[in-house]
């Protein structure tokens, strides 16, 4: 096969520029991964992408304008083994993508099971469906930006908005970079191919203009919440979106948008694999080495517990192993020893895949009913440790307005006291719809002790308010039993009160953003019992010096 | 005596069985001969009838099948004619002569085998066989009752026409040229079926539909070796091409000749069969399934909003109940504080899992939905009421079931019928993103998602992907598809189907 002699970019160079740029990308991760207490980084590290993407994009259209329809294959037969390191990247991406946005780890390797086993047979359906299904996702991936757009726009009105929910600044930024970089990468990869009829040129051209306008409105946005922020509105926007918890809902659109172009890029990279290796023997180029190597390196660097997937998994994992790998190859050379047909062995083995799998997944899952949903809490640090008051939704409640009732637990820690309500009720705990957390003065003495586990979660919003009192077990009981209250009105008390000409309200957002300055004090707003109004009501405030 | 000798001699006689093979068997000269012969094929069926006579002096018969024809035309245009006249032909001409001068019949034709008289006797037409001939005439005096025109059931539009195709193939053929008046629309009948040997008919405009998706068509339809043709549902599978198994069908199906004259002037071709009150559409593509002809009616602006109504319920029938059960199960937290609470609370109170609720729910419905559908009418009221109690009120009041779950399941349901065409592969999605949601979480029914991306943009409906003009993507053919552009843009230039993107025929 020869290639045109008036190209402008050989095949060497579109590959080192393909690797440069999944380079860039994962380099991307760990920027977007620390962003928690800022979205400046998200903005910036879109910034860096954007130019490396146009930059791709317009070698790749030079590149399209003068090869041939097969030379697409020259580009993977030089370079064929690094898309079996892609192939592999992808897979353990999307595996350590889900597994720390679910906390699920053995769910997410059935998954990925399954993935693999569904992406095999996606990729023996030719390139023409691989080619319309990507072409699909890249569009799918565009509304879902307008869709991550459209929900950033309400921070603007709003400080704070009752959402409840898991926020994690971190997993939406990476989903965002996972989500531009990998849908560029399809929309290149699939108008390299001329083989496929249509006009994908103009899929990919539609995706671009559009990836470049949402950048415009990301940076708009910013340039506007700048605005506000110099005229002395309190709540600028990385403030207002850090805060709101808008992004907490974002986690299962974000999920699924990376497991769709996951499961394209896993089936494009195997076509590719396939397609190369019957027209070309895999050539090990001078770049190659270095590329596949450094490739590994910078995967194994940015993933610390890459060798914890190999050396230190539970018996689950060998369990999911034996039950979804060794069973069903066992029922391969079975089936084939009793000669079956290659049709039904092949479905025989799918069967018996998915119903092993799906056994052993169990449903793991704790139904709403087993989970004890906390509204609010106090803690009181005691000579024992810790006392925890749980203000918990009665699922089992018939009333409309009292659906909520009290719990007790305690342990030497916080975490000690949550595990030991969870092994006494059997339930688990849900911090998501949390709103508030009272602690005695001496538990916000020791604030981070107290704290810590909080800060780890990351189910519970980050506007959940933080109060003082002086026993704020038994506040909660008189607030509840004897006036009535519940936790929705308890929870006004955060930042409801004037004090000194100002809102004093501290939450668990501006605890975070405290420790890191850590020039700063803990202002909580303290509150007591008011017995002539038979009100609770908040009387102060109870500083803590962060040294 | 003789009768009951005659009987036992006809009890012994090898039976003739009805060829079915492509070989003709010609006539002999002897009438009687021939006359035992079909009487042989036919085993003395009670529906057979011979009228026998004298024309210009020879022995002759008129065979026909008793309520295929009409009586009234039997009597008045053939037997009547053929007394009354006097024939003096000689037997070479005697055919010609009654069939130019002495019928008053439009439809004769002359034959020369068993096969294609069988056919036609069976099809309505009275046979006229005189001794001495090896033809035979063959007058088209059919006379069946056939159910009149109506408006279609499943296929109700608000302004368009209210004529529906009916189980006679010519009504239909005429429902269509009254509506397209053309040389160009062209009908070609073909019989299929071994026994049924029924009357197929495809339906294209010269000149628009591709030579190529025609031939292979005619391909196809030829190669079906079928034993009867009662539905259309007989021939999809043989029209279709061949790809990945697939819950979509690439054939459309209407009972509208509006639609059918729409869908041929951009290029398809319609299969109408005989005894059938629709039409097979080919080549046909996903879009299509979401456009109705009061699109075309209403207002560019309201199709349009229409439109995107339709691909949201497609969405919502599909994929509601599997989010609210994955999301239900693993991620709660993405609940609003009260919304949770109202789940929590209905979740406490029932003894199943939300999957196996959401299951059972889907279920029962599927099932009282089929007994409603199959019953007779008065009964199928007395279901629907038994339904709305014991769904509705008993169950939940019963704490057997969730009222958030029922809601879920009830919008799904009803989004469904938007897109009545895409009910049967809805309903079975349904229940696979529901386990799949209960199983895997969102995670699941998002690999799910793209399985069915996959298989959607696998097929291709003789040669033109299945997804276009999505994927490949293609703004001009865009204007009918997200929106619906208004008549002077949509009639500023004829888009084909074999002109969608990715097309591989011309």
């Amino acid at each position: 096969m020869k290639l045109s002699s008036e190209r402008i970019i050989s095949s060497g160079q579109l590959f080192g520029l393909l690797f440069v740029y999944k380079l860039f990308t994962i380099l991307l991760y760990p920027s977007a991964i620390n962003s928690t207490g800022s979205f400046q980084e998200i903005i910036i590290s879109l910034l860096i992408f954007s130019v490396i993407s146009f930059l791709l994009l317009y070698s790749v259209i030079q590149y399209r304008k003068l090869s041939t329809d097969s030379e697409i294959w020259l580009i993977n037969g030089g370079y064929g083994l690094f898309f079996s390191f892609l192939f592999l990247f992808h897979i353990y991406d999307l595996y350590s993508f889900i597994s720390e946005l679910t906390g699920n780890s053995f769910n997410t390797m059935l998954c990925i099971i399954f993935l693999l086993i569904f992406s095999i047979y996606s990729a023996t359906r030719g390139v023409e469906a691989i080619v319309r299904f990507s072409s699909v996702v890249v569009i799918f991936s565009l509304l879902l930006s307008v869709l991550f757009v459209v929900c950033l726009i309400p921070s603007f009105s709003v400080d704070k908005i009752g959402l409840g929910g898991t926020f994690s600044i971190s997993y939406n930024s990476r989903g965002i970079i996972t989500l531009f970089s990998q849908a560029q990468e399809i929309a290149l990869m699939f108008i390299l191919c001329k083989k496929a009829k249509g006009n994908f040129f103009r899929n990919c051209m539609l995706w671009n203009i559009f990836q470049y306008i949402f950048l415009i409105m990301i940076f708009i946005l910013v340039f506007g919440s700048l605005g506000n922020y110099l005229i002395g509105i309190k709540y600028p926007l990385f403030h207002s979106i850090e805060g709101s918890g808008v992004l907490q809902r974002l986690n299962a659109v974000f999920l699924s948008a990376v497991t769709a172009l996951g499961f394209t890029a896993v089936t494009t990279d195997l076509y590719i694999i396939n397609e190369t290796s019957r027209h070309f023997k895999f050539r090990v180029s001078s770049l190659l080495i270095p590329a596949g190597l450094s490739l590994a390196a910078v995967f194994c660097c940015l993933n610390p517990d890459f060798s914890e997937l190999i050396f230190q998994q539970s018996v689950v994992f060998y369990g999911t192993l034996i039950f979804s790998v060794i069973i069903p190859f066992a029922a391969i050379v079975f089936l084939k020893l009793k000669s079956v047909s290659k049709k039904t062995a092949a479905a025989s083995v799918l069967f018996i895949c998915i119903i092993t799998v799906t056994i052993f997944s169990g449903c793991n899952a704790a139904q709403l009913n087993q989970r004890i949903i906390i509204q609010g809490m106090g803690i009181d640090k005691t000579e024992n440790g810790y006392e925890l008051t749980l203000l918990v939704l009665d699922t089992e409640s018939d009333s409309v307005k009292n659906h909520e009732k009290l719990m007790k637990s305690d342990g030497p820690t916080v975490r000690e006291a949550i595990h030991a309500l969870e092994r006494n009720s059997g339930m688990k705990t849900m911090l998501s719809q949390c709103l508030f957390i009272i602690m005695n003065t001496d538990a916000a003495k020791e604030y981070t002790e107290t704290l810590s586990y909080f800060s780890e979660q990351n189910d519970i919003m980050k506007v959940t308010g933080l109060m003082t009192a002086q026993d704020s077990s038994a506040l909660i009981e008189i607030a509840v039993d004897e006036m009535g209250y519940n936790s929705e009105r308890l929870e006004l008390l955060t930042d409801s009160k004037v004090i000194e000409n100002s809102i004093l309200s501290f939450t668990l957002f501006d605890y975070v953003s405290v420790i890191k300055a850590s020039d700063k004090d803990l202002v909580f707003p303290y509150i007591e019992i008011d017995k002539k109004n038979d009100s609770i009501a908040v009387k102060g405030s109870y500083t803590v010096r962060t040294d | 005596m003789y009768k009951t000798i005659s009987a036992i001699i006809d009890l012994y006689k090898p039976k003739v069985r009805i060829p079915v093979s492509k070989k003709k068997t010609r006539f002999n000269e002897s009438l009687i001969d021939n006359l035992d012969y079909i009487q042989r094929c036919f085993d003395n069926t009670a529906d057979l009838t011979v009228h026998k006579m004298d024309i210009g002096g020879l022995r002759a018969g008129v065979i026909s099948i008793d309520n295929m024809i009409s009586k009234e035309l039997l009597v008045l245009g053939v037997i009547d004619p053929l007394l009354n006249n006097k024939v003096n032909s000689t037997k070479e001409n005697i055919l010609s002569d009654i069939k130019d001068k002495i019928l008053y019949i439009d439809d004769i034709s002359v034959i020369d085998n068993f096969e294609e008289m069988f056919i036609l006797v069976m099809s309505g037409f009275a046979i006229i066989a005189i001794d001495g001939c090896s033809k035979m005439l063959a007058a088209g005096i059919q006379g069946y009752k056939t159910r009149g025109i109506s408006e279609p059931e499943s296929d109700v539009v608000q302004r368009g026409s209210k004529e529906g195709f009916v189980e006679a193939l010519r009504t239909n053929m005429t429902l269509i040229r009254r509506r397209m008046k053309t040389v160009d629309l062209k009908f070609e009948i073909m019989n299929i079926g071994q026994l049924s040997s029924t009357e197929v008919c495809l339906c294209y405009l010269n000149g628009m539909a591709s030579r190529e998706i025609i031939s292979e068509l005619k391909k196809r339809l030829n190669s079906i070796d079928l034993k009867t043709v009662l539905a259309p549902g007989y021939l999809v599978p043989f029209i279709e091409d061949k790809s990945s198994p697939s819950f979509f069908s690439t054939v459309g199906i209407t009972e509208r000749p509006d639609t059918v004259c729409g869908k041929i002037s951009e290029g398809r071709i319609a299969v109408l069969v005989d005894g059938v009150p629709g039409a097979l559409i080919v080549p046909y593509l996903f879009a299509e399934y979401f456009q109705t002809i009061d699109d075309y009616t209403n207002r560019p602006f309201f199709s349009t909003f229409t439109r995107w109504l339709k691909y949201a319920a497609f969405f919502i029938a599909v994929l509601l109940p599997g989010i609210f059960v994955a999301l239900g199960t693993f991620d709660p937290e993405i609940f609003p504080t009260l919304l949770l609470n109202k789940i929590a609370s209905s979740i406490a109170a029932t003894p199943l899992s939300l999957m196996a609720e959401t299951l059972m729910i889907q279920i029962v419905y599927e099932l009282m939905r089929e007994s409603g559908l199959r019953m007779p009418q008065p009964l199928g009221y007395a279901v629907s009421i038994v339904g709305g109690l014991v769904i509705g009120d008993t169950a939940i009041n019963a704490g057997l079931i969730g009222a958030p779950a029922l809601m879920v399941v009830a919008v799904a349901v009803i989004s469904s019928y938007v897109i009545p065409n895409l009910y049967a592969p809805v309903v079975v999605l349904r229940l696979l993103f529901t386990l799949a949601g209960g199983i895997f979480g969102i995670w699941g029914v998002s690999l799910l998602f793209c399985l069915m991306l996959l298989n959607l943009c696998s097929k291709t409906s003789f040669g033109i992907p299945y997804t276009s003009p999505l994927s490949p993507f293609g703004a001009n053919s865009f204007r009918d598809v997200f929106v619906r552009a208004g008549w002077k843009t949509l009639n500023k230039d004829t888009i084909t189907v074999q002109n969608m993107p990715g097309s591989e025929v011309e």
